[in-house]
């Protein structure tokens, strides 16, 4: 133990010379301190690389879990039968027009609601922590609240369009109003999380910084562009890329409210894989859809996670 | 005529602001009288604002169904599962806080990608080989995916609060004789308590919301509340004035955790990446 802080205090650049002992000792000291790091990594390595390699075994082979016939390998045969299936085409443009819909919406509102709430006004800490509240209440709960509220004959959405003079809509099975109820859905509870974000950044714009501009006779629209969104890039990146990894997530709201239909309106890559995987339990096609569905998470939020991890800074 | 400009503009953005809360917050409120209101009140006169509040749907919760022990198996496992993080993690980010170096950077942000991977692709192999080891239905299974999943945000939360400790205290320590694992004990993390409080707080709120897992890996006595949730629906018909009632009792939790952790909300939910 006595030596170990001496190898510490060398690494940390302390003056004072200790460099004895044997080097196998100094080495033994060194993994030492990474010894806590163990169960952890131990962990995540057990929970992601093991299954993913078993996912990939699975995938090549035919596998559904009530069939008496077991497991046999068949080669690309689940890619070929996925890739040749025209619903995993249209779940793939499900998937992409929610992402990028509710991505883009939930982005524009947040920068916007985060300049209203930019400069204190009266009630500003309340109405901010109220606006908090969607995105901290589970999606299970949201999903049934919606389909509450969303209701075609006692729900209250419909009240209101009514009193608006827009008539009564089965908002959720309808043919046209499905998916769009479900983005709307999306956007009311993942706005906030955005706002939150780009609140707090621009709020670390120094103060000083936009009274010089202003001085300088630059207008409003000057001051956004030139300073608040250069020098918020890397938050809104950061917050972006978050809300697209976790748009592509969607289940919880369409188990509680749609369940892909009507007809496969609204089935997402994520709900599809659920019903292959744990409806029909052909875990062979299952499996075969994960990896496609890992692929193109990665390759749309990719584009991100470049820029993000040029711009990461490790030392903070 | 400039000072009456700017105070119409402050009195667009309060309206805008109040329009923008009210969107927000109005179905949580909706959600909240609702779990309030009789049947009859809920759906003869769907605009009712005005109403006598009936405890009703919430005695029906309590006693009339499996949401109780739903509640406490969701607690239960939530919490086993945040210590679990909380240890594990900490045990990740300590040595990378203290001894900074390339392949710690590595590791970083090799943990962090596995945040990339949608849970639904997580969930099948694991489904099938949690199986294999009879552990699907177990309480246990929940606690080791929820461990998992909070672990990559853990570890950069409390990665960047241990960094926040001053080097000079624990270089003091050091002198002093302390070994690494008193420093971070009796030092590091009285010091940064708040921040790992924080941390536990939000891995509380992730695992506590999670119904995906849940759905798939719990069995009939081992249902979470999410899961409970759902199950008000029935083929015979729905009892909403009641789901709204073990909504809210879902959402409270959460809410106070949040409340209690509103200082580090940003810096949590980005992973500290924002402060």
């Amino acid at each position: 133990m006595k030596t170990l802080q001496i190898e510490s205090s060398v690494a940390n650049g302390n003056s004072l010379n200790r460099a004895e002992g044997s080097s196998r000792a100094r080495k033994n000291l060194h993994l030492q301190r990474y010894t806590s790091m163990m169960p952890g990594i131990l962990l995540l390595l057990a929970l992601s690389i093991f299954p993913s390699i078993y996912a990939l075994v699975v995938s090549f082979q035919r596998w559904i879990l009530t069939d008496p016939k077991g497991r046999k390998f068949i080669g690309f045969e689940n890619y070929q039968d996925l890739l040749g299936n025209p619903a995993f085409w249209h779940s793939l443009r499900v998937t992409l027009t929610f992402v990028l819909l509710t991505v883009v919406i939930e982005s524009i509102l947040a920068y916007v609601l985060a300049l209203i709430f930019f400069r204190p006004m009266p009630f500003h800490r309340i109405m901010r922590t109220l606006i908090l509240v969607p995105m901290l209440t589970a999606p299970i709960v949201v999903g049934m609240l919606a389909r509450f509220m969303f209701d075609s004959q006692f729900g209250i959405i419909n009240t209101f369009s009514e009193s608006l003079g827009l008539g009564r809509h089965d908002y959720l099975s309808g043919l046209n109003s499905a998916f769009l109820t479900i983005v709307i859905v999306d956007i009311w509870q993942w706005t906030p999380f955005l706002f939150l974000i780009f609140l707090a950044a621009m709020q670390s714009v120094p103060e000083e910084l936009i009274e010089a501009v202003k001085l300088d006779g630059a207008s409003r629209i000057h001051i956004i562009t030139h300073i608040f969104i250069p020098l918020m890039k890397y938050p809104i990146i950061v917050g972006i890329t978050l809300r697209l990894i976790d748009s592509f997530r969607v289940y919880d709201l369409i188990y509680a409210t749609t369940r892909g239909g009507p007809i496969n309106l609204t089935s997402t890559m994520s709900w599809s894989i659920y019903e292959s995987g744990f409806k029909i339990l052909n875990v062979g096609v299952a499996s075969a859809y994960s990896a496609v569905f890992l692929v193109t998470v990665l390759l749309v939020s990719g584009v991100f996670l470049k820029k993000l991890s040029k711009e990461i800074d490790f030392t903070r | 005529m400039n000072n009456k400009k700017l105070r119409s503009v402050d009195l667009l953005r309060l309206l805008l602001g109040v329009i923008a809360t009210l969107f927000f917050i109005f179905p949580v409120i909706w959600m909240v009288m609702t779990g309030f209101k009789t049947g009859n009140q809920a759906f003869s006169n769907s605009s009712s604002f005005i109403f006598e509040p009936t405890l009703d749907n919430f005695h029906k919760v309590f006693f009339e169904s499996n949401f109780k022990s739903a509640l406490f198996t969701s607690f239960q496992t939530v919490s086993i599962s945040v210590v679990f993080t909380i240890l594990l993690a900490s045990g990740i980010a300590y040595p990378m806080a203290r001894f900074p170096s390339k392949r710690m950077d590595k590791l970083a942000s090799w943990i962090i990608s596995l945040r990339i991977v949608p849970p639904i692709v997580t969930i099948i192999p694991l489904f099938l080989l949690l199986k294999n080891v009879k552990l699907t239905g177990s309480m246990w299974s929940l606690v080791l995916v929820y461990t998992f999943m909070n672990i990559p945000l853990a570890v950069w939360l409390l990665r960047g609060f241990f960094k926040e400790v001053p080097r000079e205290i624990e270089e003091a320590a050091e002198l002093d004789g302390l070994d690494n694992k008193r420093i971070f004990f009796r030092i590091v993390l009285p010091i940064s308590a708040p921040g790992v409080v924080a941390t536990a707080l939000l891995s509380f709120v992730f695992a506590w919301n999670d119904f995906l897992f849940a759905n798939i890996l719990s069995g009939a006595t081992t249902r979470t509340a999410t899961v409970g949730l759902t199950e008000f629906v029935t083929p015979v018909g729905t009892a909403w004035t009641t789901i709204m009632a073990a909504g809210t009792i879902v959402v409270i939790p959460v809410w106070i955790a949040a409340l209690f952790a509103q200082k580090y909300l940003v810096r949590g939910l980005t992973m500290g990446s924002v402060k």
